[in-house]
């Protein structure tokens, strides 16, 4: 059942930043240190703050850009060593949408087209890539009077859904999403993650989520990882990691999200305080130690290491070792 | 419909307006030279040199008693051969450097930088005339002088822009779908600059007029008995107290045409990329 996909460890990507005449080279740790496997036919969610690495790691499985260190096997192949054919075919299997509807897609190119295009590249007829042009449309619930439209005639959710459209003609195997419902109104949000979701019981499909939105992750995901400041501070089952967090960032992250019940406002103790900080200028510590009420000298001095908790379900935070002991 | 609007809106301002019907002018007297000139702009009767504008002859005769008149008719067409000859060969260049640079970066863009910035750094008309020298006088010579004393203009705008779109999700799709170098370059970025660049080349087309004629001038391009315009101010400039029309003539349908190309290209430049104002 468990055969890897996606493979990953130790992986890093530093950024270079102010590198000019005057000052100092500085590292900006996007990346650092991530284990991540995601096995055949899971759904795996993304979660955490804006600018904690997040699309950076979907843009290193992409091969949009490189680790500084260690490498990412997809479907057991390390794509800076594979040959030609290896990569088409990569780049065949793996799919992306990315978070912004409005740049999705080629301003000067017809819908029908931008959809035509990567089964072009990789030598289905045009005949054929129209049909399944319009097959795919038909799926993301749009109109087939739009082929012809240039994206800037149409809204943020239909460019969206034809992002959307467009990464599933292939019949990618992976496919990465990057905030794919953020731009979406609810009824259509439904909509477009039943529509992943189907996808993925008829195909076997897999799926990595990048989202801010935990009830999108409760919703289709198997699995969560939750990052933070170019770390995974935890993951595990949706289930385990939703209702028995174990990191204080998860708890945090969960306290964040609206609570309906207007007389439950404000009284939830976990809610996070303060910024992500800068991923430039780390303490040697845990990342996340500025910001924990739990935090002790331990979690400034050294790094906590990924706990098991529960079959499945691991944590880097020192507090639950210490609870064990 | 888009084009109906586009155009709708072409004729709504006024400085494109009136500079698009300056140039159709122009075509259309270039085109129909020999009918509108009334006589042959190489053959003159010697007797009749530097005649002041009469019936006969509307805008005089010059030194060798050519009809200064069909001289300028027929100089019309030499401008604005150069002019649009020459904007599209800077234009060649210049885009794809631009592109080549933005897209692959690295030690590739900081060479073409350089370069641009060194040829950038001088007067064109400078470099124009160092490779007037190097290529031989003549018209063409200066059309191609001028085009690659030129093209940085377009190489530093165009190469900002790629870098901009390089980043944009659309290109790093293509890229996640396996679209090979030159597509990504020649299908997502430059038909994303492309309008901008016609923009561009109808602002730098009076320049360009502007030094091809200036060359003509130095005697350096167009030789004689060529009806070019820089030439004919050129030779009638020692003469300008006895015989200013020989001079005058020529000088007028100089600035008109670059009033025309002026207007136009501002005009141009408003309607669909306002953001290259003050380049």
């Amino acid at each position: 059942m468990s055969t890897p996909v996606i493979e990953m460890h130790g992986l890093k990507k530093y950024f270079k930043s102010g590198n000019s005449l005057f000052r100092t080279k500085q590292w900006v740790h996007a990346v650092d240190d991530v284990d991540m496997v995601i096995n055949k036919g899971e759904i795996v969610g993304l979660v955490g703050e804006s600018g904690s690495g997040k699309t950076t790691l979907a843009r290193l499985i992409l091969n949009l850009t490189q680790p500084t260190e260690s490498e990412i096997l997809v479907d057991g192949v390390n794509p800076r060593k594979a040959t030609r054919a290896q990569m088409r075919q990569l780049r065949k299997d793996i799919a992306v949408v990315f978070q912004d509807p409005g740049g999705n897609l080629n301003p000067r190119q017809t819908v029908g087209n931008s959809i035509m295009r990567p089964m072009i590249i990789h030598g289905v007829n045009k005949k054929e890539g129209y049909e399944r042009a319009l097959k795919a449309l038909e799926m993301v619930k749009l109109d087939k009077s739009y082929m012809d439209n240039y994206p800037a005639q149409l809204s943020g959710g239909q460019q969206q859904r034809i992002a959307i459209a467009r990464a599933l003609v292939l019949d990618p195997k992976i496919m990465i999403l990057d905030e794919p419902t953020s731009a979406l109104d609810i009824s259509v949000q439904a909509q477009v993650l039943n529509l992943l979701l189907d996808l993925q019981e008829e195909m076997g499909l897999t799926y990595m989520i990048i989202t801010h939105d935990l009830n999108i992750v409760n919703y289709v995901c198997d699995r969560v990882f939750v990052m933070y400041l170019g770390k995974i501070v935890e993951y595990g089952s949706t289930e385990d990691v939703l209702h028995r967090p174990s990191h204080p960032y998860t708890k945090g992250l969960m306290a964040a999200s609206p609570i309906l019940d207007p007389t439950q406002r404000d009284k939830n103790p976990e809610r996070l305080s303060g910024d992500p900080g800068s991923l430039v200028h780390l303490a040697p510590g845990c990342r996340f130690a500025p910001r924990c009420k739990y935090a002790s000298d331990k979690c400034r001095a050294d790094q906590p290491q990924m706990v098991e908790i529960e079959p499945g379900h691991c944590a880097a935070c020192f507090l639950d070792v210490d609870a064990e002991k | 419909m888009k084009k109906k609007s586009f155009f709708r809106r072409l004729v709504k301002n006024k400085s494109c307006f009136i500079g698009f019907i300056m140039i159709v002018l122009l075509i259309v007297v270039a085109l129909l030279d020999s009918v509108i000139a009334t006589y042959d702009y190489n053959k003159g009767n010697v007797t009749d040199r530097y005649k002041a504008p009469s019936a006969e002859h509307l805008f005089g005769t010059d030194e060798m008693g050519r009809d200064v008149f069909s001289r300028t008719v027929y100089g019309t067409k030499l401008a604005l051969r150069s002019a649009l000859l020459g904007a599209a060969i800077e234009m060649a260049i210049g885009v794809s450097l631009g592109l080549i640079a933005g897209f692959f970066g690295k030690w590739i863009d900081t060479t073409i930088t350089f370069v641009a910035d060194m040829i950038w750094s001088l007067p064109t008309i400078v470099i124009a005339m160092a490779f007037v020298m190097l290529l031989g006088k003549s018209l063409d010579n200066v059309i191609i002088a001028c085009a690659l004393a030129g093209w940085p203009r377009y190489t530093r705008i165009v190469r900002a822009k790629t870098m901009g779109l390089k980043d944009q999700p659309f290109v790093e799709t293509g890229i996640a779908f396996g679209e090979s170098k030159a597509a990504l370059m020649f299908k997502y970025i430059f038909p994303n600059i492309l309008p901008s660049m016609l923009v561009m080349a109808s602002i730098s087309m009076p320049g360009f007029i502007g030094s091809t004629t200036t060359l003509s001038f130095l005697g350096m391009g167009a030789q004689p008995p060529s009806p070019d315009w820089g030439l004919a101010i050129s030779r009638g400039a020692s003469v300008i107290y006895r015989a200013p029309w020989v001079t005058i003539f020529p000088c007028l349908a100089l600035i008109y045409t670059i009033i025309a190309f002026s207007l136009f290209g501002e005009g141009l430049r408003d309607l669909i990329d306002p953001r290259l104002q003050g380049n």
